[in-house]
């Protein structure tokens, strides 16, 4: 199943956004917490986007979500300042300043995360969710 | 997100109801200033209605914390879901705040 969706980059379009997702992995066979980590590595790219990508201009996000037999995906491009967030070092954690938190957490939570700047413009981010966990090697 | 703040005996109990992300944190982060300007020593925020938080809403408490620790305030979490606990574990954050089960737990927590 695959769903496309366009949004325009502000932060009152976050939490609308975050319903419609929520429905979609709800009709999926991901589970709970899984959901929950998918829907949280999600806003805070979108949110990613609007501060720093966008820098607070009203630019086109697209969103596409592709739910699989293994795995969920979620693509998310826009058309702002590229910035390659997988190359983002961990924090130390605890942090004793606050901010910093978001790109640790889409690393964290999602099995994937690959970054492209298609012809050196704007982001493409792809997100992916196993639907299993991988085998333990003993 | 809908803010409920009463003062206890002379504990500030803050009740949030919503999800707490880039776009209601703000608000929190407003009703936070008066705190810190009156410098209120005892601050407990009861997370039992909050099914949802970001890295925005835990830079909030991350920087409540600092403010309040400044004047040697303390501040208080409690009533966490699952989900909610689950981002402050993931981000070492359970270490830095005292996190409480229950208010009755939380207010004998802030009063000590």
């Amino acid at each position: 199943m695959e769903k496309m969706f366009e949004l325009i980059a502000k932060s009152e379009n976050l939490p609308p956004f975050r319903v419609t997702l929520r429905e979609l992995l709800k009709q999926s066979d991901v589970n709970e917490k899984k959901s929950g980590e998918i829907l949280l590595a999600v806003q805070e790219v979108l949110t990613n986007v609007v501060r720093h990508a966008y820098q607070g201009q009203a630019g086109k996000i697209k969103v596409v979500f592709q739910d699989s037999h293994d795995q969920i995906s979620v693509t998310i491009q826009d058309f702002g300042r590229p910035f390659d967030l997988t190359q983002v070092p961990d924090p130390e954690l605890p942090k004793k300043d606050p901010g910093g938190l978001g790109i640790f957490l889409i690393k964290k939570l999602m099995d994937q995360v690959e970054y492209t700047s298609p012809q050196g413009e704007g982001n493409l981010l792809r997100l992916v969710k196993f639907k299993k966990n991988a085998p333990q090697v003993s | 997100m809908k803010i409920n703040q009463k003062k206890q005996n002379e504990i500030e109990l803050f009740e949030l109801d919503g999800e707490l992300d880039f776009h209601t944190s703000p608000e929190l982060r407003d009703k936070f200033q008066e705190v810190f300007q009156k410098q209120l020593r005892k601050v407990v925020v009861n997370l039992k209605k909050v099914s949802y938080i970001d890295s925005s809403g835990l830079a909030t408490f991350v920087e409540a914390l600092q403010k309040i620790k400044r004047y040697n305030g303390k501040l208080v979490l409690t009533d966490l879901v699952p989900a909610v606990r689950s981002v402050f574990e993931i981000a070492k954050l359970d270490k830095v705040f005292s996190l409480a089960n229950t208010e009755v737990e939380a207010l004998q927590l802030v009063a000590q």
